[in-house]
């Protein structure tokens, strides 16, 4: 099959080609693309590279960052102030893979892939994208849940890490390597030994990646034993989990509950 | 959908092709140069028989576009065989490490791009290197074993 290519000059035309074409892709690392291609999936027909669009910078401000959507997970690894996003950003494939695969790209890995966006959803991530020729940003937990026209994503914002631990947790069948049956993070605040403000995010679980809103709200107030118990529990409520080659529905919801009782309860 | 012109270096040897629209550099290196040492295995990413190095990086010449290395270096593992077999390749012979040989040139380039970057690499290091490298042959320990000669210089060079 053959591809068409487009390389755009700039950003807004690349979102319009983006907008209008439904066979049109955005070719970050090309680690989920070419694989599909590959595959000889007829929906991709056009490719649009924007490798020339300076969307590969680390970017800080102040005590956020910007990441530009075609950061690599070896970018990101490299970057000592992104510790906080090492232990995600390692845990997907192996060196030649993370040193192609965007953090643009994760945000539309269907599972097993994608656990990097786990990270960035518990970190509470922002996506600047560009949507009907107006540069916009939006929550990424918002952002995912979107079905409307496509968009092209120029960079994820994380908001300050000062105080902030992030927990996570990736189970796979093999090791060192493997597809995530689930992806676990939970991002906590702390001060003076306390931990506060934990958000909780899973990947595996869904479709997409999302917030465990119901569990967040369990978690108010001072971490017992008790409230750690119901969190878990109301992890139930409202989730799904779709069943595949990999593992049951039922043995991901047990898992998912597991490793978020163990991340919990070593916070007491 | 025209053909795309491409000038890269190809281990050290300036080239000039015409890439296929959608093409991906491993088709281009194997069926137009002729560089048979990078192996079709998954076509996914999966295996690493297709690793190649573009600039001094491990890549997946499966899932490159072949017009994006317009202006890079490529270096495959036959550029290390080159006068004489790197102290890799020595080592995965002494130790048996290669049997079937499908996954061997990927394992070498990964090896060789752990140790330009960690020359003193303990076990694990190793396994966290290669381990986007299907072998299904050896079970892994006398690669593993062959790099940790190379590292610890057991193997002349």
């Amino acid at each position: 099959m053959s591809i068409d290519i487009s390389r755009p000059k700039d950003s807004f035309t690349a979102a319009k080609i983006l907008a209008q074409d439904r066979n049109a892709y955005i070719l970050g690392g090309g680690t989920g693309l070419m694989r599909r291609i590959h595959e000889g999936d007829q929906n991709v027909r056009r490719l649009i590279r924007i490798h020339d669009l300076e969307l590969d910078k680390i970017t800080r401000l102040g005590t956020t960052f910007s990441i530009g959507s075609q950061v690599t997970m070896s970018q990101i690894l490299a970057d000592p102030a992104l510790q906080i996003l090492h232990d995600a950003a390692a845990s997907v494939g192996a060196p030649a893979l993370r040193n192609m695969a965007t953090i643009g790209g994760n945000l539309f890995s269907r599972p097993p892939y994608g656990d990097l966006t786990t990270a960035l959803l518990a970190l509470e991530a922002t996506v600047v994208f560009i949507n009907n020729n107006r540069q916009e940003q939006q929550a990424l937990e918002t952002f995912l849940k979107h079905s409307g026209p496509r968009r092209l994503v120029l960079a994820l914002e994380i908001p300050s890490t000062t105080n902030k631990k992030l927990f996570y947790h990736k189970m796979t069948r093999c090791h060192p390597r493997g597809a995530s049956l689930i992806t676990l993070a939970v991002a906590v605040h702390y001060s003076a030994g306390r931990y506060s403000m934990a958000r909780i995010a899973f990947g595996g679980l869904g479709g997409r990646p999302f917030r465990a809103l119901n569990a967040e709200r369990a978690l108010t107030g001072n971490l017992t034993a008790a409230s750690v118990e119901a969190t878990c529990a109301r992890l139930k409520d409202g989730i799904e989990p779709f069943s595949d080659a990999l593992a049951s529905g039922w043995y991901r919801m047990e898992m998912a509950q597991l490793h978020l009782r163990r991340i919990l309860t070593d916070l007491l | 959908m025209k053909p795309t012109p491409l000038h890269f270096t190809h281990n050290g040897r300036p080239i000039s092709v015409f890439a296929n629209s959608g093409e991906s550099l491993l088709s281009l290196l194997r069926l137009k140069l002729g560089d048979q040492t990078p192996k079709y295995g998954c076509g996914q990413g999966g295996c690493g028989a297709c690793s190649v190095r573009i600039d001094g990086e491990l890549r997946l010449a499966c899932l490159t576009l072949a017009e994006t290395i317009d202006g890079q270096n490529i270096e495959t593992v036959a550029a290390l065989s080159a006068p004489e077999l790197d102290p890799l390749q020595k080592a995965f012979m002494d130790y048996f490490a290669a049997q079937c040989g499908y996954c061997t040139p990927g394992m070498i380039l990964a090896a060789r791009t752990l140790l330009e970057t960690n020359p003193t690499p303990n076990r694990d290091d190793i396994i966290d290197a290669i381990s986007g490298n299907l072998c299904r042959c050896t079970g892994y320990e006398p690669i593993i074993d062959a790099i940790m000669a190379v590292a610890q210089k057991e193997v002349p060079a």
